[in-house]
């Protein structure tokens, strides 16, 4: 790919009260689809781990589509304070906002390629965007992050090495008490294996079913949220996605896809050859 | 074709651009902040590869605190790093030398007239090859400058080797990177494509040579170091004459490691800023 051929526009735009960092690749020679690419919360900028993000966006353009990457909050160059992501929290507005500026600027007809805690809050956010054609998410969390499934499934040695750090200064930090109230539920509610009565997840495939909204889903096979992702399908969410007229598509990839934003050029290859067919395969007018 | 967006603090009047500035080798992403009448400006250097993004955080704190306090900054993205143009393939210490170069001149362009240079690690080496033509006024703030410049690879050969185990597969991936490097023309360290020309690259710079006789003010921070043992570079500076503020600041931290959370900056990031705004203050 010849990365100097993609013209890149550098653009600052408003989410409430605050300025987001975006960069909007321009398509050679577009075919009418904007894609918007909501990653998951890291410090890194926009242009991903390994610029990962970059990568996509200039081979999106190369294949016709527009695309559009931004900074979150607190982030390479917009404004605002850093926060992990919460399941509890997704950045829904942060999506709303990019997808609303995509549309006042032209570029109305949007799919959106997200990864991780960013394919959490653009399904989350789905309802409330217009213009939306596809939505392919990479390893989207579902109703647990890492951190929780990491205690659910941690043995004593995790627990001890874990209390042993504990400080007075930390637990004055409201934050340090909220991460461990959630990995001490995440425990308690594997040891008494009593699942999950969030379904959030479930209900917003439901919508964009509903809306006819093509979805492609992509986990690793060995990545954490995959379990999950099965046990929403065996709970109700398999059958509204074989339902007629759904057009939902699951791939189950042979590898980690790695936890750290996809940086490896191999995770970012093996991205690239499933989602660029599936984008190609979009009806081309919205039903 | 370049473009700029610009947008203007209403309370503090500082202007931040994101701008792309031209190089033989593509556009280069770039971050300035502009605080009303400000004609000092801080270049920051990066580091590269997983250094990139470990750094990140800090370095936009940085920008951010110093223009609070009416400096200029200027922040970029290496050819072929992030989210400028250009093809890793291509990278050395002196393609990254002269991008801070090009970043420096687009500075200058913008009004700025008194500079201090910040460089991390391997940005370390391009922050002193940078500050080294420049007058001796020109105050130079590094963070872990290395004395072995492969260390910096080798270093990440380490931590892929744990995070491989941590995964629970073999621990021994690219135990010899060079190796690898030499028959396949690329290694692969956690992830990123390292190429034989910045290895080459690598193997034939001294910092010190980089830097320069000219004693100036020089800041040296180091993450973790042992009290009372040796910094060579530190010694060095110290006998050629540098005024050298140096400490260490306790954060435990593998190289090229990042995680979900916010990097630990403890008071690294304060007492940088409060320097560097000394120095840039007190410099002719």
């Amino acid at each position: 790919m010849n990365e100097l051929a993609v013209e890149e526009r550098l653009v600052f735009f408003q989410c409430g009260s605050l300025s987001l960092a975006g960069i909007l690749a321009v398509a050679n020679r577009p075919n009418g689809r904007t894609i918007l690419l909501p990653w998951g919360t890291s410090t890194a900028p926009s242009s991903g781990v390994n610029g990962v993000r970059t990568h996509l966006a200039r081979t999106f353009a190369e294949e016709g589509f527009h695309s559009f990457r931004f900074d979150y909050p607190g982030v390479g160059e917009s404004e605002g304070d850093y926060h992990v992501g919460e399941m509890s929290a997704p950045l829904t507005e942060e999506v709303e906002a990019a997808c609303r500026w995509l549309t006042d600027e032209g570029f109305g007809r949007i799919v959106i390629v997200a990864n991780c805690f960013g394919g959490w809050s653009s399904l989350m956010a789905a309802p409330k965007l217009s213009g939306l054609e596809g939505m392919a998410l990479v390893n989207p969390p579902v109703r647990r992050d890492h951190k929780q499934i990491q205690a659910g499934g941690a043995g004593w040695r995790w627990w001890v090495k874990r209390l042993k750090r504990i400080r007075l200064k930390k637990l004055r930090s409201a934050e340090y008490r909220d991460r461990s109230r959630k990995v001490l539920a995440a425990k308690g509610s594997s040891i008494t294996r009593t699942g999950s009565h969030d379904h959030r997840f479930s209900s917003a495939v439901g919508h964009l079913i509903d809306r006819r909204i093509p979805l492609l889903f992509i986990y690793g096979a060995d990545h954490d949220f995959r379990p999950d992702f099965e046990s929403e399908l065996e709970s109700g969410l398999r059958s509204a996605i074989e339902r007629e007229g759904s057009s939902v598509q699951v791939d189950i990839v042979p590898d980690r896809l790695d936890a750290r934003g996809l940086a490896s050029l191999e995770a970012q290859a093996l991205l690239v050859n499933e989602v660029v067919p599936w984008l190609h395969r979009l009806p081309s007018s919205p039903s | 074709m370049t473009n700029t967006a610009v947008r203007v603090d209403a309370v503090t009047g500082v202007e931040e651009r994101l701008e792309h500035v031209a190089t033989p080798r593509g556009l280069l992403y770039s971050w300035t902040a502009r605080p009303p009448q400000a004609k000092s400006c801080v270049l920051v250097c990066s580091s590269v590869f997983g250094d990139f993004v470990a750094n990140y955080h800090r370095e936009r704190l940085i920008g951010r605190l110093l223009a609070s306090q009416g400096h200029g900054v200027v922040r970029f993205h290496y050819s072929g790093e992030g989210n400028s143009q250009g093809n890793r393939r291509d990278m050395t210490l002196a393609t990254l030398c002269d991008d801070a170069q090009a970043v420096l001149d687009h500075a200058e362009s913008l009004g700025f007239s008194k500079f201090a240079v910040l460089g991390t690690r391997v940005g370390a080496f391009v922050a002193a090859a940078t500050v080294s033509a420049l007058p001796s006024s020109v105050p130079l703030a590094i963070w872990e400058p290395l004395s072995d410049p492969l260390r910096f690879l080798a270093e990440a050969q380490r931590a892929n080797r744990m995070s491989r185990a941590a995964q629970g597969g073999a621990g021994n991936g690219a135990a010899n990177w060079r190796q690898e490097l030499e028959q396949q023309g690329v290694v692969h360290l956690l992830g990123y494509d390292v190429y034989p020309a910045m290895v080459e690259s690598l193997e034939r710079v001294d910092f010190l040579t980089m830097l320069g006789t000219l004693p100036r003010e020089v800041m040296l921070a180091r993450f973790t170091a042992k009290e009372g043992a040796p910094d060579p570079i530190r010694d060095a500076l110290v006998d050629r004459g540098f005024s050298i503020h140096s400490d260490s600041y306790g954060l435990a931290e593998s190289w090229w490691f990042h995680s979900e959370r916010a990097p630990e900056h403890n008071s690294l990031v304060g007492a940088t800023v409060d320097w560097l705004s000394t120095a840039l203050s007190e410099s002719a």
